[in-house]
């Protein structure tokens, strides 16, 4: 366990898969920490423990990461599953935490790969039982082969919410109704990004034929909706919502709730790199170049977690990071590795063609975080939007100074659920550009680690300020 | 909230919720097991004004799904798989709001 890795990663997704594949190939030392008990990422979770009936009813977006997780099975890299990271330094040492404690290990490289998650966007009621994330439901059925028991209203906008949606019928789910919040509008300004997206027809093609399979379906399918409540006393009892004539309710056990993916900036943020704003996807984002290196001598980001490409791209980005690494430790040939880079990075473009397309045509609503007063936006130390335009109007125009005053970001999940909801308000009350604002700080531990396990670890030589 | 898919049979794990056995596949998360078989809709109360809550995004992210296991608080729910005679409890910090 203590000698120093030539790469440690942090994530088994596509990324991090691809990458130890990558490095393992040019002999590198390759340890790959993940908090799953298997590899596999959100894309390919518990791929390798998948029934016959999970993987046909996923079908190939999904079973094509078995062949992945073969090859990375064979590749010689380590790799420890139900291991945690909660710090990591730009040293390249990592603390991570398995079986209830925690040690702390050394690279000479560190990949994070840590991937995305759904954007979390506050409204009326979405801390009732009852009301989950779209993907966290496709999750959930990954890891436990769970499925909604009772009706169900799914509500938002994204490639994800209508692969959710197929899903769901595909399962035989009862769906109540699909609610989309993509404006109408949004079409017009994707449409000049169309002639690059048509050199993957294939991937548009994909798209319509969710679209077709959701119209055919039968299931009540309203478009550009606006104000989607969840409303109980208890736990979720009904969802209402407002079309362009008339405003309704609708029972339901469950409303899943999409709005988009966002890059997770746990450890870019944690150890200070530098984050931009994408104005078009509203996210934070580590800046990174090309190979995913970063200010920090060492440290890498690869995948969803560097910027939102989605499964495949991130692989490509994984062995891309792989390969700067192998190349600055001596183990391949310029000339091999210019080949090896040039090849990669071409198949990479050639799947970020449609992207631009469908960033713009499901580009977040303007009004996605027009938040009454009332609504919870910190879900931890249940911190209102009032209290947030409260401490605005008493001068505060920092994020992180109106976490301090209000609370808001203080909890458990160290912001992670409310830092954007935040941004976006600061910005939209003081008329800023969220790019000209801070995003949260996030401290180490980044994750729940007790007192106790954490009394218990003993550190290396410290250099971080 | 939740039920299993699969019709395949799945190996089973006998888990303790609240006190009460209760058998459950063998490989589905600790949330999975709460909001499913054990028929539940929430895993935790607010620590702030005791109202219930339940996961949100399982994949660890949003920490709504944090449970007592075997005698540990604070544990995510949705990313810690069952275990042979696993005890699982709500944490409910605020006095009185035990159901
Ligand atoms: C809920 C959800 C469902 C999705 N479903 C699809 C889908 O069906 N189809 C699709 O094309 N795209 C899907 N995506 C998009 C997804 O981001 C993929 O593009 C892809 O999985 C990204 O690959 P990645 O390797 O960058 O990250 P991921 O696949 O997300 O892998 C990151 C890994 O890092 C691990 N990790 C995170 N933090 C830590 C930590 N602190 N310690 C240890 N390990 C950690 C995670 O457990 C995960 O295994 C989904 C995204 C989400 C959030
Ligand atoms: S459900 Fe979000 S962290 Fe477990």
């Amino acid at each position: 366990m203590d000698r120093v890795r030539d790469v440690i990663i942090i994530g088994a997704g596509p990324a991090g898969l691809s990458a130890a594949v990558t490095a393992s190939g040019y002999g590198l030392d390759v340890l790959v920490l993940d908090e799953q008990p298997s590899p596999g990422g959100q894309l390919y979770r518990n791929i390798e423990r998948a029934k016959e009936d999970t993987l046909k009813t996923l079908g190939s977006d999904y079973s094509n990461g078995l062949a992945l997780v073969e090859k990375f099975r064979k590749s010689g890299a380590a790799y420890i599953g139900n291991a945690i990271v909660w710090r990591i330094d730009p040293n390249c040492n990592i603390c991570f935490s398995a079986a209830g404690q925690s040690a702390e290990i050394s690279g000479k490289n560190i990949i994070i790969a840590i991937g995305a998650t759904e954007r979390p966007v506050p409204f009326s009621g979405w801390t009732l039982p009852g009301v989950m994330g779209a993907g966290a439901v496709d999750a959930n059925f990954k890891s436990s082969g769970s499925i909604p028991d009772g009706p169900v209203v799914l509500a938002g906008s994204g490639p994800l919410l209508l692969s959710v949606v197929g899903h769901m019928v595909s399962l035989g789910v009862e769906i109540s109704a699909v609610l989309d919040t993509t404006p109408r509008g949004n079409i017009f300004s994707a449409l000049p990004l169309l002639p690059g997206a048509l050199r993957r027809t294939d991937y548009l093609l994909k798209g319509v034929g969710m679209l077709l399979n959701l119209k055919r379906s039968g299931i009540n399918y309203f478009k550009g909706i606006t104000d989607y409540k969840a409303n109980g006393s208890d736990c979720l009892e009904t969802v209402t919502f407002k079309t362009k004539n008339s405003s309704q309710q609708i029972d339901a056990e469950l409303l899943l709730v999409h709005e988009g993916i966002i890059p997770r900036c746990d450890f870019s943020q944690q150890i200070g790199l530098k984050h931009l704003w994408d104005p078009v996807q509203r996210y934070w984002y580590p800046e990174t170049n090309e190979f995913g290196g970063t200010g920090m001598n060492g440290i890498y980001v690869a995948g969803d977690g560097a910027f939102v490409h989605g499964g495949i791209p991130a692989a490509f980005k994984g062995s891309l990071a792989a390969l700067d690494i192998a190349g600055k430790l001596n183990v391949l040939l310029p000339a091999q590795k210019t080949g090896d880079v040039v090849m990669t990075a071409k198949r990479l473009l050639s799947e970020l063609a449609p992207r631009p397309f469908v960033d713009a045509l499901y580009k977040p609503r303007m009004n996605l975080y027009n938040i009454n007063d009332e609504t919870l936006v910190c879900r931890c130390e249940e911190i209102t939007a009032g209290d947030i335009r409260q401490a605005i109007r008493g001068g505060s125009r920092e994020p992180n100074e109106i976490k301090t005053i209000t609370r808001c970001g203080m909890g458990h999940c160290q912001g992670r659920m409310c830092g954007i909801a935040l941004t976006e308000i600061i910005a939209e009350n003081l008329k800023l550009d969220p790019a000209d604002l801070r995003p949260l700080h996030i401290r180490p531990p980044v994750r729940n680690i007790s007192l106790a396990e954490l009394s218990r670890v003993a550190l290396l030589k410290d250099e971080t300020p | 909230m939740f039920k299993q898919y699969s019709q395949q049979i799945d190996k089973t794990v006998t888990i303790e919720f609240e006190g009460t056995p209760l058998t459950v596949p063998a490989t589905i998360t600790v949330a999975a097991a709460v909001i499913g078989p054990a028929g539940q809709k929430h895993t935790r109360l607010s620590p702030v004004n005791g109202k219930k809550r339940a996961p949100y995004c399982f994949m660890g992210v949003c920490h709504e799904c944090l449970m007592e296991i075997d005698g540990i608080p604070d544990q995510q729910a949705c990313i810690i798989e069952v275990k042979e005679g696993m005890k699982i409890r709500r944490q409910t910090s605020l006095p009185g709001d035990v159901e």
